[in-house]
């Protein structure tokens, strides 16, 4: 199993027996593969990567990651996570671009300094997401599609082996969808292995390897 | 300067100065949660653990302190129970806290009488003792709460990717309530039950309106709050009025200064 980035064997998941969310999901995703996982909304799509990511525990199956049971696996640093969620962040709050890129390298650290190579590392993350001008703009004062960006930024600034992208395209204009489509492109031609749900059909449906439709718990 | 030469005067300033660093610091992450209210709802069962301690003859402030943690353990709690409406837990606590403490005080009888000066708060209450476990206990929360900053930050806008950073998300969420917990007993001593949260809330807000990144707003907020505190006492000490209404109103008059010189600028 060495060589898969990602393996679900046999996942099925429910809140109750009479309720079942995902039916024996088998999945195996390469590394450096670019997987889609499309789905209309409620069909348990975010409740897989969330399964994925440890955040929910299957009622059934095992996953997999870098040849590593889930339960064992210990390098999160590696992997990199958009969660649907981030766009809805309190964009009200003064909180530089900066400061948000910098948290996950900063939870390292005992002390609220920004360190030279946290900040060096930060600048990168800005110019794979072409935002290096506003590095020091509030995120309230962004555009929602911008803000993605920089939850991108802030996803990509450990320098993650896989990418995971739950609806990443959701409540942003189509410019900002445009640019983090050329992004994930770019990512894909480095070799980081990529998946992403979305409802909708129209986004990556060319460029990815394997593009998968989950319907009523089940992956075809 | 002629206060300074009042010894419960330089405690009050000293103790002031003290919280106004730690109120500021704590009320910059509640106001990033959402949860500027807390403040209030823990205030308001301090009273309970207030009338306790001098119903069985225990410093009140220890007694205050045990029964408002205990509290701030329940909030967080009911807040994970009721997931989606955090702020109900604060509603509940809060007028738990109320209806336990007049109990208590009307069980108390003239054991309690002294509640009042806790309501409002009062310069002269200060102790020596009071002072130093207001030294002892900010230093404790600002030390932990500085050690917990990045983690906190990262946990305030997205718990689900701290969790899989392997941040332990719960913990640090139940230690950053205690904090907060021991933060507003100790602050009472100076502004009262009824204006705590005055202090954690206003000067945040004033440091927000024009600051320039999280840390920045923390570090305002701070540099404002010694204003607040410093000036308020002071006024108080010439207009005799109560300290805690004064620092309010110094508070109030710098926010809305600072409000309309943004607004100016903006012009």
């Amino acid at each position: 199993m060495d060589h898969l980035a990602l393996h679900l064997n046999n996942i099925s998941f429910g809140y109750s027996r009479q309720k079942s969310i995902l039916n024996n999901i088998t999945l195996k995703i390469a590394y450096g593969q670019m997987v889609g996982i499309i789905g209309p909304n409620g069909a348990g799509k975010s409740t897989l990567i969330k399964i994925i990511l440890g955040l929910l525990n299957p009622t059934q199956g095992q996953v997999f990651i870098n040849g590593t049971m889930l339960n064992n696996f210990k390098e999160w640093s590696k992997i990199g996570y958009l969660s649907q969620k981030a766009i809805a962040f309190n964009t009200s709050f003064p909180a530089s671009v900066e400061e948000v890129i910098a948290t996950p390298l900063n939870s390292d650290f005992l002390l609220p300094v920004t360190t030279k190579s946290v900040k060096k590392q930060v600048s990168e993350a800005l110019k794979l997401v072409e935002l290096s001008d506003y590095r020091n703009t509030l995120m309230g004062n962004l555009s929602g599609g911008q803000q993605q960006r920089v939850f991108l930024a802030r996803t990509l600034v450990s320098q993650p082996e896989i990418l995971i992208l739950d609806e990443p395209f959701v409540g942003i204009d189509e410019n900002s969808q445009q640019s983090i489509i050329n992004i994930l492109k770019r990512l894909h031609h480095q070799g980081i292995t990529i998946l992403f749900v979305s409802h909708d059909l129209r986004w990556m449906k060319n460029d990815t390897d394997l593009l998968l439709c989950l319907d009523n718990g089940t992956l075809n | 300067m002629e206060f300074l030469n009042y010894s419960f005067m330089q405690r009050a300033l000293l103790a002031g100065c003290i919280i106004a660093i730690v109120c500021p610091l704590i009320g910059s992450f509640l106001f990033l949660k959402r949860l500027s209210m807390i403040g209030d709802a823990l205030a308001h069962i301090s009273m309970a653990g207030i009338a306790t301690g001098l119903i069985i003859g225990v410093n009140p402030t220890i007694s205050a302190l045990a029964i408002t943690m205990l509290a701030s353990l329940l909030i967080e709690y009911l807040r994970k129970h009721f997931k989606k409406y955090g702020e109900l837990s604060i509603a509940i606590i809060m007028s738990a806290g109320l209806g336990i403490g007049i109990i208590l005080i009307s069980i108390g009888g003239s054991d309690t009488t002294n509640v009042i000066s806790y309501l409002f708060g009062s310069i002269i209450a200060i102790s020596p003792s009071d002072l130093s476990l207001i030294a002892i206990i900010s230093s404790v929360v600002f030390l932990i709460t500085i050690l917990l900053y990045n983690k906190l930050f990262y946990i305030t806008f997205d718990e689900e990717t701290a969790k899989i950073r392997g941040i332990h998300v719960d913990r640090i969420n139940l230690i950053f309530i205690l904090l907060t917990a021991m933060t507003i007993v100790i602050t009472i001593k100076v502004t009262g039950i009824l204006l705590v949260s005055a202090l954690i809330t206003i000067p945040v807000a004033t440091g927000f309106q024009i600051a320039k990144s999280f840390r920045h707003t923390v570090l305002l907020s701070i540099l404002f709050a010694q204003f607040n505190v410093l000036s308020g006492l002071i006024c108080s000490f010439y207009l005799d009025w109560p300290p805690g209404g004064t620092i309010i109103i110094t508070s109030l008059i710098l926010l809305f200064l600072v409000i309309g010189l943004k607004q100016l600028s903006h012009r």
